[in-house]
């Protein structure tokens, strides 16, 4: 038999559909358009969490709908980058996650489209925190990042990784003179992604969009200007205000809860500060739900330091000296994002006593 | 007595509660290696320097398990003798804290 050589085959594939197309015409059927057409999502300018929540959550909620809702017509989905002016590290995150899903669950190959058009600084972030390796793709950054942001890859996993969760800090050894990891970094990232993996999907949440496994992606960030150090977690699950009821120290929660708020019933930022306040002051008292307590020792005490967690339609914002803002949202954020923040002479002025993990 | 050294003998990377959830878990150190040597009867040291850190769930599953797996408080203090120095000593302290509020198997589920 002959061999065609793959070329000769796309044509012939191209020539085929083309005389197929024309027979149908000449049946006199109609080609449908509708199964070929194009949905365009397109971001807003400004993507953050901080400064244009609503737009930001109505961009990320649109892109989930198009792209992993049940679909009763076939289309292509175009998720339009180019009018971002302005995308912050937080945001990128959970748009990469959203990328990744979207990859997994679809068993799909994402392409690339009019990556020349977006703002530099979005295509260097998204290059720079590794999305495109991450989706299989060939990184579209030409240049340097110039926004001042040090950033490590985003990793991803179903499982807890020690190495890749300590990846996270160790980075920092090549840009930050005199950088020692810290044993309760380590120890608050482990506890949110182990988080993410045990609880955040739990077995009776009928999520909207299709998980793409017990997943969890996490990644770092360094701005030299402020020389601030950032931590990211994020999960697309059910959020930490609905999974609290299975957890086994909601008892102590509900008590905390009636003490507070009587017979108000509780939104998700309320959840989250009762939970947070309980695994502070019951340490002990029960083998689980110790985990924000732990995030949060992270940065007690340190400066600038802050731990913010955004789960369901909640927001939290813990800070060095224990001071605690809530504020709640309405809408969902599609999962939980944890950040810490903190100075990063916090990491560069290790006790004699504290192992030097970089020797 | 023997001195077990979690970051020589068993990972640098210490990871969740289960194995399920990944490697390097609270239950495989306690299973692999806590568990064989208690079990014997044998005093050991475990030296908790040179990781990278621990969640408090590997933590609680390694030594506050060893009580939910049937061995008594006493016995645990008796046999278990924990090291740690600089930053990690904050761990020994969670660990007697998990140890002595762990209840048995058989009364906690």
């Amino acid at each position: 038999m002959r061999r065609i050589a793959p070329k000769t085959q796309r044509q012939l594939i191209i020539t085929g559909l083309a005389r197929w197309r024309n027979a149908i015409k000449r049946r006199g059927k109609r080609y449908d358009e509708r199964e070929h057409q194009e949905i365009r999502v397109s971001a807003p300018e400004v993507l953050s969490f901080q400064e244009n929540f609503a737009a930001t959550i109505a961009f990320l909620d649109e892109f989930r709908d198009r792209v992993l809702a049940p679909r009763t017509e076939s289309y292509r989905v175009y998720v339009d980058l180019k009018p971002i002016k302005r995308l912050s590290v937080p945001v990128a995150i959970v748009l990469a996650a959203e990328f990744h899903r979207w990859s997994i669950v679809r068993n799909y190959q994402l392409r690339i489209r009019d990556s020349h058009a977006w703002a530099p600084s979005v295509r260097n972030l998204l290059s720079d925190l590794g999305v495109f390796d991450l989706l299989g793709l060939r990184a579209v950054a030409d240049s340097p990042n110039d926004d001042n942001f040090t950033l490590t890859r985003l990793i991803s996993g179903t499982k807890t990784d020690g190495y890749k969760i300590d990846q996270l800090q160790a980075q920092f050894g090549v840009v930050l003179a005199g950088f020692t990891k810290n044993p309760d970094m380590f120890a608050g990232l482990m506890e949110a992604a182990e988080n993410a993996i045990a609880h955040g999907y739990p077995d009776g949440y009928k999520p909207k969009h299709q998980f793409a496994g017990h997943r969890w992606w996490a990644a770092s960030c360094l701005d030299p200007r402020s020389m601030t150090l950032r931590f990211f977690v994020f999960d697309q699950g059910a959020g930490i205000p609905f999974t609290l009821p299975t957890a086994t120290f909601y008892e102590q929660i509900r008590a905390t809860l009636a003490q507070l708020f009587g017979d108000f019933i509780p939104n998700d930022s309320v959840m989250l500060r009762a939970a947070l306040e309980v695994g502070r002051t019951r340490t002990g008292l029960d083998h689980r739900g110790l985990g924000l307590k732990r995030m949060s020792d992270v940065v007690t005490g340190a400066e600038n330091g802050s731990l913010r967690i955004l789960s369901g339609k909640g927001e939290i914002v813990y800070y060095a000296d224990e001071r605690i803002e809530t504020r709640d949202h309405d809408s969902h954020i599609g999962g939980t994002l944890i950040e810490w923040s903190m100075n990063a002479d916090a990491f560069t002025n290790p006790s004699e006593d504290m192992p030097n993990e970089n020797d | 007595m023997k001195t077990i050294s979690i970051a020589d003998d068993f990972t640098k990377y210490p990871g969740g509660r289960y194995k399920k959830h990944g490697k390097g878990s609270g239950e495989e150190f306690r299973e692999d290696f806590l568990v064989p040597n208690l079990e014997k009867d044998e005093q050991i040291i475990v030296v908790l320097d040179g990781t990278a850190g621990y969640s408090s769930s590997f933590l609680e599953e390694a030594f506050g398990g060893l009580v939910r797996r049937g061995f008594g408080r006493d016995r645990v203090h008796q046999l278990l003798k924990i090291r740690a120095d600089g930053a990690f000593k904050t761990y020994e302290t969670m660990i007697w804290q998990f140890v002595d509020t762990s209840r048995s198997e058989n009364l906690a589920h």
